[in-house]
């Protein structure tokens, strides 16, 4: 029969085009896989680089084909570039073999093929020192307080670890005239013994005997450090502390400028302002300023607030500096006074949001027991609408806390000193900061020991989306709280 | 009773209305103000920018009208206007002060005879040369001294010792005479008398090696030419270039030698006869001007072979009259020329505009200087001398320079080119914005390519097909990739990214096949399941088995791509695109941005297209589903054009995102401003070359005022980009409110 045999093709066909159709879906899928993936495989890429850099990794003693020796630390292996087409792929290992003040370079790549052995042996020493970064090396002799010791190293280690743990916490000036005295004598790999004075030695380890709890106790301690201590060495070794500082300064003080701008712009609009084309047009430009490029803002944050707001403080009060100038060059002011006008917008649009939230007949009601519109908007609207608003303002604070290009232009510096101490004002708004963001491009980029500083960076990294990420977190799950809340009032 | 007293006034009804109408003044004044702000930032913008495109201002300031000397002939001032040197008809020398008007003779010209006048006169640097009417040539160097009285800033006058050349009466009259000053102090003179030899007499100081004192070598020699020159240029420089001009208009060029020249070229201009020719700063440039008021510029441009030869470059507005001539600022391209109407012009050869044209209160134009920083015109005429205050800090820019391709001194063709500072002093900044524009557009378009597809479709599968309990998960995880701080993902482009790309391309070359197909596999694994026991498993299974085949797509294009590399690629893919595409293959280059990029942008889109999906109204749906259709067909006949103009609208959004980004591609695309499709090749973003050049940009400078216009114009992109998808998504809720 025609029509069976057209219902039965059809039904066939009908069959077949779900599947097709079930395919194509699932491709859909596939790309929401994709993207999920990336962002996981983003932090945890970012984890492992930046953690490792504080794992204490074991020192390989490296036997080489011509009898010499290597010690350093296992970095990574690649193919050989110079290698001949069509020849079989050849390898080289980098090793970390520190010792910067003898080799030159900290990082060293031997060829694969002449490596005979590899072994870690005990004894050898990872030295962190003040400059020059860190030594690797035999421990061979100790000159304590004049006296020379020498022996095996498990006899010398224990005191020299008990010597280490006199450290005063602050040091003083007598503490630095002993430390200067007392000596450590190093062996390198290939013979060559090192002095080294106590006073510039600030960590020993010995890697190659430590369990998986110390090496994971030297971690926390090295994360500890690296959080809390000043760089060193043109920001390649130490912590970051300053840059930390600094960026939470910045973004307290944008806070404290952004808040009530942007809390009192939102009211004006939802509240006070008559409802026409006009403020709808307002309202949309300021939205759009949400999607406007930051740099545009650091662009005018450096024509307004820096040349010509700065340029006018410093010819009305600082005129006996000039032509060096005070406020008119970049600072933390300006810069959180750029930051506070780039996220201004996202507190404005927030706090609206959570205005219009507010249901009507609460106002009503509070209009009808006798409250002025001040007393209902400050005893009943703003309290109702808070988390709107603080979701707003942690949006921003996130935002500021992982903005760059704008900072760079208006004061953001390599390295200086945290921008608050015990001289009069104590803060200093007209001071240059150092901040994550900057530091992590300036690490990555101008650093004069790119390979040296890449851990450094990563961990750098890894802070930053860590705080940024907490913050927005903290933002979404305010959201959503403030949306089940009104979700279940209005009903 | 006090105690309530107090209550009761403190909650006086006037006292709450005082405090309400404060709080009303506080809500205007605040939010206003604040409103005001914001939106006062592309008004600031535009008034920095805007002086680029104002015109020069000319004030006149008359020093010396009394007539009664005779007119200058040549004339010259220190970096301050504050002296001004001038030699007149009669040899008088002349020391003016520009402050104050006032004016005290020199002396007469050293060497120069009773009888004897000045026919003509020029300086060069802190030269004058002089042409008298006894056929006679002389040098004078000269210098002005600076000295501080407290604060106050003095210049003198120091006229060195005189040198002549010629024989005096007798000899053939001087047609055409140059003076040229090398770095060093060296001088080369050039002169024709009649029609015969140019004389080129050259004085060198040579420093000492051993004694390391100043030594002066003379050196003089002739060029036979065999033709009446009109006007001579030499060019400074060891041993430089001769240039003349004939009385046809014909331009002949020599390259100097120890002793001799090279004749290089004779070139038509088709000008007919010249009345005036003119050098530019840095000697590069000719300005020949003809007696019908036409000005050409001429330099010498290079062939395919690198041969250099002149040409004509640009005209520049006529003047109307025969220009009378020619003088040029030391600092830029600007030059100064008088026509024999009396008219003063101020032209930009860079930009090829006439900036100021005036007539000045002096009578007929005997010559004209402009001071060393271009901030002033010195005048002399048969009615006194005049000084003009110039204000013109941008004569470089204008629509034509900044947008129009230009053709630089030394380029072999018109170009678009940004390179705002150079190693020298005599450098021209080259501040077209095509290339940055052009990169902007090369950077997005990339990201574009890579992010639309997989945005939108992970929204389409988001908002659809996954189930609600996870989707509750996927949302946030994917809007959280917004907030990763873009100089993380810059720093995870350049420095890992982009040299894995390098080294393993192959590997990259397979993923967007491997995965499909391993997508395809897993979906149909999906498909052979059956429906029963999908229904038992935890929800969320189907993106799981999904991503588990993606991953292993995704390994086993890593493990497959080196040995497909080695065996298409011959091992080394980024030097076999080079070898056989003949394309340059750059480590930062547009692949990597585009990777980069994506995770910035691909949220926005997915999260706007994910809204606007998600709210298509039930009805439709499930009128399409109640009519037979399937989920795929309900989502491409149904949601799809409902939702388009969100879809829209998110797009715009993400592109806006794309063409502001600055830290990733400041740190990954390599910043090298070339206008090149090539992906395998880096470029310059405007929002990069700001962040790259406006530090070193001097506070309201061409090129500060310059990105400042690369910020309005972000500003502008991404504010009607922004808008148009604004509009569009309120037309769409209203559309969906009537559904």
């Amino acid at each position: 029969m025609p029509t069976s045999d057209h219902g039965m093709h059809s039904e066939g066909q009908r069959a077949r085009k779900k599947m097709r159709h079930l395919l194509y879906s699932r491709l859909c899928g596939g790309a929401l896989a994709v993207r999920v993936l990336m962002i996981v495989g983003l932090i945890l890429l970012l984890a492992s680089k930046g953690l490792s850099y504080f794992w204490p990794k074991d020192i390989q003693e490296v036997s080489l084909k011509d009898g010499s020796k290597v010690w350093g630390e296992y970095q990574g292996r690649k193919v050989f570039l110079g290698a001949q087409r069509d020849a079989e792929a050849r390898y080289q290992i980098q090793y970390k073999v520190a010792n910067r003040d003898l080799y030159d370079l900290d990082f060293r790549w031997v060829d694969e093929d002449e490596i005979t052995q590899t072994s870690t042996p005990s004894g050898l020493l990872r030295l962190e020192r003040r400059e020059y970064g860190v030594f690797i090396g035999r421990l061979r002799e100790l000159i304590l307080g004049g006296e020379v010791h020498r022996g095996a190293v498990a006899d010398l280690m224990p005191l020299l670890v008990r010597k280490m743990a006199e450290r005063p916490a602050n040091e003083t000036h007598q503490w630095e005239q002993e430390a200067r005295r007392d000596q450590v004598v190093l062996v390198t790999a290939e013979g060559q013994s090192s002095t080294i004075s106590l006073f510039d030695v600030l960590h020993v380890e010995a890697p190659n005997e430590m369990s998986v709890f110390a090496k994971a106790g030297t971690l926390i301690a090295n994360l500890w450090a690296f959080v809390w201590e000043d760089p060193r060495e043109s920001n390649t070794e130490g912590g970051i502390f300053p840059a930390i500082f600094g960026t939470i300064l910045m973004v307290f003080l944008m806070t404290f400028f952004v808040t009530p701008f942007g809390v009192l712009a939102a009211i004006y609009l939802r509240e006070y302002a008559k409802e026409g084309p006009l403020v709808r047009a307002v309202r949309v430009a300021i939205f759009n300023l949400a999607g406007v490029p930051s740099i545009v803002f650091g662009v005018f944050g450096l024509g307004f607030f820096v040349y010509f707001v700065g340029g006018t403080i410093d010819q009305l009060l600082y005129p006996e500096a000039l032509p060096t100038p005070t406020y008119g060059t970049g600072g933390i002011l300006w810069a959180s006074l750029t930051l506070a006008l780039l996220t201004v917008p996202v507190v404005i649009v927030a706090t609206e949001e959570a205005l219009s939230a507010v249901p009507k007949e609460v106002r009503q009601g509070s209009y009808a027991l006798g409250a002025t519109r001040f007393e209902t908007l400050w005893r009943i609207v703003v309290p109702a609408s808070l988390p709107g608003i603080m979701t707003g303002v942690i949006l921003a604070i996130a935002r500021a806390a992982g903005e760059v290009a704008p900072l760079m232009i208006v004061g953001m510096v390599k390295l200086a000193p945290v921008p608050m101490d015990g001289e009069f004002p104590f803060l200093h708004l007209d001071r240059k900061f150092m901040h994550l963001g900057f530091h992590i491009y300036d690490l990555g980029f101008q650093s004069p020991n790119v390979e040296a500083t890449k851990p450094l960076v990563y961990a750098t990294a890894f802070l930053l989306v860590g705080i940024v990420m907490v913050m927005n977190l903290v933002a979404i799950y305010y959201r959503n709280r403030l949306r089940e809340r009104y979700a279940s009032s209005s009903v | 009773m006090i105690d309530q007293d107090k209550v009761h006034a403190r909650s006086s009804l006037p006292g709450r209305l005082r405090k309400n109408r404060a709080a009303e003044a506080l809500v205007y004044i605040g939010g206003l103000g604040t409103i005001a702000c914001i939106l006062g930032i592309l008004v600031f913008l535009l008034l920095e920018a805007l002086p680029l495109f104002g015109a020069a201002s000319v004030e006149e300031e008359v020093i010396d009208v009394t007539g009664k000397r005779p007119p200058l002939l040549a004339m010259a001032t220190d970096s301050f206007q504050i002296r001004m040197l001038g030699l007149d008809v009669e040899g008088g020398l002349w020391g003016y002060s520009l402050r104050d008007g006032g004016s005290q003779s020199l002396g007469r010209l050293q060497g120069l005879e009773t009888e004897e006048t000045v026919r003509k006169a020029k300086a060069v640097g802190h030269h004058i040369l002089v042409e008298t009417d006894e056929e006679r040539l002389a040098v004078l160097p000269f210098a002005f001294e600076k000295s501080y009285v407290g604060t106050q800033r003095r210049i003198s006058i120091e006229l060195d010792t005189v040198e002549w050349w010629g024989t005096g009466p007798g000899a053939p009259p001087i047609s055409a005479a140059d003076l040229a000053v090398s770095e060093e102090g060296g001088l080369t003179i050039a002169w024709q008398r009649g029609s015969g030899v140019v004389h080129i007499s050259r004085v060198l100081v040579v420093e000492n090696a051993f004694t390391l004192e100043k030594e002066t070598q003379k050196s003089e020699y002739g060029i036979e030419v065999g033709l009446t020159l009109s006007f001579l240029h030499v060019e400074s420089g060891e041993p430089g270039n001769l240039v003349a001009v004939d009385g046809q208009g014909r331009i002949h060029w020599w390259a100097l030698e120890e002793e001799g020249a090279t004749k290089k070229q004779m070139l038509e201009t088709g000008l007919g006869p010249l009345s005036c020719v003119g050098p530019l700063q840095a000697d590069r440039s000719l300005i020949l001007a003809n007696d019908r008021g036409e000005m050409r510029q001429f330099f010498r441009v290079p062939d395919e072979h690198g041969e250099k030869a002149f040409r004509g470059i640009r005209d520049f507005p006529p003047m109307g009259s025969a220009i009378t001539a020619i003088a040029r600022s030391t600092r830029n391209k600007a030059f100064l020329v008088s026509s024999e109407e009396g008219k003063l012009g101020l032209y930009y050869a860079t930009s090829g505009k006439r900036d100021w044209m005036g007539d000045p209160d002096v009578g007929e134009i005997r010559s004209i200087a402009l001071s060393p920083k271009g901030d002033g015109i010195l005048v002399s005429g048969s009615e006194g001398v005049a000084r003009l205050a110039v204000d013109n800090p941008h004569p470089e820019t204008s629509m034509g320079s900044l947008l129009g391709k230009v053709w630089y001194e030394d380029y072999p063709e018109p170009t678009y080119t940004w390179q705002s500072t150079g190693g020298t002093d005599d450098f021209e900044p080259k501040l077209s914005l095509v290339p940055l524009v052009f990169g902007t557009i090369k950077g997005t378009f990339f990201s574009m390519l890579l992010a639309i597809p997989l945005a939108l479709l992970a929204a389409l599968y988001a908002s659809l097909f996954l189930h609600p309990t996870v989707r509750k998960w996927v949302k946030p995880a994917i809007e959280i990739m917004a907030a990763i701080p873009s100089v993380i993902l810059g720093f995870l482009c350049a420095i890992y990214l982009a040299p894995f790309l390098e080294s393993s391309f192959g590997r990259f070359l397979l993923l967007p096949l491997l995965v499909p197909l391993f997508l395809v596999m897993g979906s149909l694994l999906l498909s052979r399941m059956p429906t029963a026991a999908m229904a038992h498993l935890p929800k969320g299974t189907e993106l799981l088995i999904l991503g588990t085949s993606l991953l292993v797509g995704g390994l086993l294009s890593f493990l497959l791509g080196a040995p497909i590399e080695s065996w298409i690629f011959g091992g080394d893919a980024p030097a076999w695109i080079v070898q056989n595409l003949g394309v340059p293959y750059e480590q930062r280059n547009a692949i990597v941005i585009a990777m980069g990029m994506s995770f910035a942008v691909i949220p926005i889109i997915f999260s706007i297209s994910e809204d606007a999906i998600s709210n298509v109204p039930r009805n439709l749906i499930s009128g399409s589903l109640a009519l037979g259709a399937n989920r795929w067909e309900t989502a491409v006949r149904v949601i799809l054009p409902t939702a388009s103009p969100g879809i829209f609208s998110a797009v715009m959004i993400g592109l806006g995102r794309a063409v502001g980004e600055t830290m990733i591609v400041l740190m990954a695309a390599g910043n090298t401003a070339i206008m090149d499709w090539n992906p395998f090749n880096g470029f310059r973003t405007l929002s990069a070359n700001i962040a790259v050049e406006i530090p070193e940009a001097p506070h309201e400078g061409t090129l500060y005022r310059t990105l400042f216009l690369a910020a309005i114009l972000l500003f502008i992109m991404t504010f009607f980009l922004n808008s148009v998808a604004e509009v569009v998504r309120q037309r769409l809720r209203s559309r969906y409110a009537n559904l």
